[in-house]
């Protein structure tokens, strides 16, 4: 388990340069369509750790993204506190508060009240963000002033220095589901998903486990928003509404639960691939939309179902593995 | 009786109106093999249930080695060494035979996964998801995955329920063997033959009451309840 | 004394409102166990076929026409979606999210974020001490009123409200009765499709709409729906008169522009004390 633990966490290392080096070698017109793979990518596995592995459905994973980036946001333009110091006390504040919400919740049999109360305390921080215009820029949002006409390190633009650090989340997301996945943490998660009360009667309490997954995921949601925040130079409310956490778990679904390669290999086609071709957001979303309407009733377990379909067919492949 | 392990003192169930258990007495001693034995409703699901910390019994206590486990949470039950498999279910189906058994043993003890596969004779099936094995294979996962956790008592629900014949007598050689390594055993069935051939002591509870207790062979030369119970 | 009134009487409209598109949202659910994510369209629905078809040949015609189209288009997503996923809850929520995804764009593409206004009834009431209501808002009160009354006696007295009932508290009872669970649940997304609809038509009738409107009236459905504990009717009448009169109430006396801050804090609080809803009568699975 082990072996396999540290051989992926190989991969997703190499995979860490190989993104170094793509982003330092984009041309520039393409560094924030680089950047929004990486972020998404990021939050869709980081979204996947509670629907795939435990079959919690969060309806506010986009809450937390946003209130990475406005805490860190706040914390840097208002407090003054340094970047680094303020991203990271708003990836644990992210953390602690999903820990603090999803415990009393979390553990109930009524799975759909955790829908529920991350729907209600994502549109309640929208709200709340909306109706403080002084310290939260309201509805019109905050433009972040750090960086600029500062000179970036290694002479980058904004875009893409903050490519790299968006490959380091990116990565230490791959890590985390890396770790949970192949390690025992993993197998009692599965435990849990299988049977609850099987695995309390092997000593493990679910509340425990959907508690500090939740909170993981949450401060990985967190941290990619600290880094997009800056990024973007702006961050509002609308990116952390309902319709933008159903959008990634669409994204998620539409690429396979519990699958790293069928989950960014949504966010390319559905969200990089739109992008691209300078779709309107309303037809990139529709096409969403559908694409995850068929693919529920075509093949529920996503791309990743089909691509396993495409390979069971293929006799040489079979016998190869 | 050797000293006794999980003992039951005058555990009643009441929900709603209705009366599930009645002062039920129940001592499983050290070593011992005790069968609960009883009609459809009779609550020995619900026995296991209280036993097993899944329920909190209306009145009455529930000790295991001496300390108190009545109302008590079914996962710190099960750490204070009381482990019990479900009616239905052996294992966890979307983990290996070895995966369920490194998850019981917390990713220790590798030398007693290979003991409890050997023993149950497992080790041909290690790297098989559960859900595709058969089900005797299933019912004898779990009993595995309960076994490394070395319990000191071990709750067998029905653990012979819906297995054709064949497979009934594979999976109590199986139990057997695990009795005699040393194993405190306490099980639900619904096939009266074979526990009777199993366990060391019967005990019969019928509409949350218990009626009958003692050896297999004591209660057998009853005529009443051989022909209301054991037959 | 008449400022209480009148506020009662708006919140007892948005209960009505809140009611019609619940009832759907847990009828549904409790029958074929979809939680329907695209079921605040049918509300969209409603709203702009009204809309559209009174320019095009008047409002007693538009609201017959505007029903079908509704009860149309529900039968058109069960019959080629919903009915393919029953049994499996995520299939089923996929399809359902995907779906309020597709339409509410297509939706935006054809009728654009412009605010719109429906048929109006004019002129005012006036309440005792002087306050004036709108009779177009009095006509949706009694609107809901009658239509939640119907429905609370349909679900009690007819064949198809039995056959809901029955299937919704145990599919396998209920099958051996002869209810095909495919086939009740198509009545059960009939029956929500013309409560939305309807809803929509009176929001239509009261306020301005845009085709976000069918998603804010989901998220007050499932609140109302989930509070009132998923399957149960009545808790759901109880949750929307609950959350109606709190958000009129704290809309008049305390701050307008905070009443949406204090339902969601109204409802996370009780999410987090009871987690099962008011009136649950059964466990919910997620996923």
């Amino acid at each position: 388990m082990r072996a396999t633990a540290l051989r992926r966490s190989g991969i997703a290392l190499l995979l860490g340069v190989g993104l170094v080096a793509i982003a330092s070698a984009v041309p520039d017109n393409r560094v924030l369509l680089m950047n929004t793979f990486l972020a998404y990518g990021a939050l869709v596995l980081s979204l996947d750790l509670m629907v795939g592995d435990l079959n919690l459905l969060p309806a506010g994973h986009a809450a937390f993204f946003g209130a990475g980036g406005y805490a860190s946001v706040v914390l840097n333009q208002e407090a003054g506190w340094p970047l680094p110091l303020a991203g990271g006390v708003a990836i644990v504040a992210c953390a602690l508060v999903a820990a603090v919400i999803g415990f009393p919740v979390v553990g109930r049999t009524a799975g759909m009240s955790f829908a529920v109360v991350t729907f209600a305390i994502g549109e309640l921080m929208v709200q709340i963000i909306s109706k403080s215009p002084e310290l939260l820029g309201g509805t019109q949002g905050l433009t972040v002033t750090w960086g600029v006409g500062d000179e970036m390190p290694f002479g980058f633009s904004i875009y893409r220095y903050y490519s790299l650090w968006l490959v380091a989340v990116f990565v230490m997301v791959m890590l985390s589901v890396v770790w949970v996945r192949s390690s025992h943490l993993g197998l009692r998660l599965t435990a849990i998903r299988d049977d609850e009360n099987a695995a309390r009667g092997l000593g493990f309490n679910p509340v425990v486990y959907k508690t500090l997954i939740f909170a993981i995921a949450s401060g990985l949601a967190a941290a990619v928003g600290v880094m997009w925040a800056p990024m973007v130079g702006y961050i509002g409310p609308d990116s952390m509404g309902t319709t933008e956490s159903i959008f990634l778990l669409s994204l998620l679904i539409v690429g396979g639960l519990r699958s790293v390669g069928g989950a960014l290999a949504g966010v390319l086609l559905l969200m990089v691939a739109p992008l691209y071709f300078e779709l309107e957001p309303t037809v990139r979303i529709a096409m969403v939309g559908g694409a995850l309407a068929i693919i529920a009733l075509v093949e529920p377990r996503g791309i990743a179902g089909l691509a396993r379909r495409a390979t069971d067919r293929l006799p040489v492949l079979r016998r190869a593995a | 009786m050797t000293t006794p392990v999980l003992e039951l003192r005058d555990v009643s169930v009441r929900i709603g109106g209705v009366q599930i258990l009645s002062d039920v007495d129940m001592v499983v001693g050290e070593g011992e093999c005790v069968g609960v034995i009883g009609p459809n409703g009779a609550g020995k699901t619900t026995l296991f249930n209280v036993t097993s910390g899944f329920m909190r019994p209306t009145t009455g206590t529930v000790l295991l080695g001496g300390s108190r486990i009545d109302g008590v949470r079914p996962h710190r039950v099960a750490r204070l060494g009381m482990v019990r498999t479900f009616q239905n279910v052996g294992g966890f189906g979307d983990l290996t035979v070895r995966q369920n058994l490194v998850l019981a043993t917390r990713g220790r003890h590798e030398g007693r996964i290979e003991q409890a596969g050997a023993l149950l004779s497992l080790d041909g099936s290690w790297d098989i998801a559960v859900k595709d094995c058969s089900l005797a294979t299933r019912k004898l996962v779990g009993i595995a995955v309960a076994i490394v956790r070395e319990p000191r008592v071990l709750l067998l629900d029905e653990p012979l329920a819906g297995l054709a014949t064949e497979d009934r007598d594979h999976v109590v050689e199986m139990i057997r063997r695990v009795h005699t390594e040393g194993t405190t055993i306490c099980l639900i069935e619904h096939d009266i033959r074979r526990t009777r051939a199993l366990v060391d002591r019967l005990l019969v509870l019928d509409a949350g009451r218990k009626v009958a207790e003692g050896s297999p062979e004591e209660l057998g030369a009853r005529n009443d309840l051989v022909e209301a119970y054991l037959s | 004394m008449s400022e209480l009134l009148l506020t009662l009487l708006l919140g007892i409209m948005q209960a009505g409102l809140y009611t019609l598109v619940g009832l759907g949202l847990t009828i549904t659910f409790g029958v074929t166990h979809i939680l329907n994510f695209a079921h605040g369209e049918f509300v969209t629905i409603g709203a702009f076929a009204l809309i559209g078809f009174s320019t095009m040949v008047g409002t007693a015609a538009a609201i017959p026409l505007a029903l079908l189209v509704a009860v149309a288009l529900g039968a058109l997503v069960y019959l080629l979606g919903f009915v393919f996923t029953i049994g499996n809850h995520l299939q089923g929520l996929a399809f359902s999210l995907g779906l309020l995804l597709f339409t509410e764009n297509i939706f935006l593409e054809l009728f654009s974020s412009i605010p719109r206004n429906g048929p109006r009834v004019d002129g005012t009431l006036a309440l005792l001490g002087g306050e004036q209501i709108a009779w177009s808002r009095v006509v949706v009160i009694i609107t809901t009123a009658a239509l939640v009354t119907v429905a609370a006696i349909a679900l009690k007295r007819t064949w198809v409200g039995l056959a809901l009932r029955a299937t919704g508290d145990d599919r396998f009872a209920a099958s051996t009765l002869g209810l095909s669970a495919k086939r009740v649940g198509l009545y059960a997304f009939l029956v929500a499709a013309v409560l939305a609809a309807v809803a929509g038509m009176c929001i239509a009738s009261v306020s301005p709409v845009t085709p976000a409107i069918g998603v804010s009236y989901l998220l007050t459905g499932f609140v109302v729906a989930i509070i009132g504990g998923l399957g149960s009717p009545e808790g759901v009448l109880m949750a929307a008169l609950l959350l109606g009169i709190v958000e009129a109430l704290t809309s008049r006396y305390i701050d307008p522009s905070m009443t949406s801050v204090y339902t969601y804090s109204l409802m996370v609080v009780v999410l987090l004390a009871l987690p099962q809803g008011l009136f649950n009568r059964k466990v919910v699975r997620a996923g």
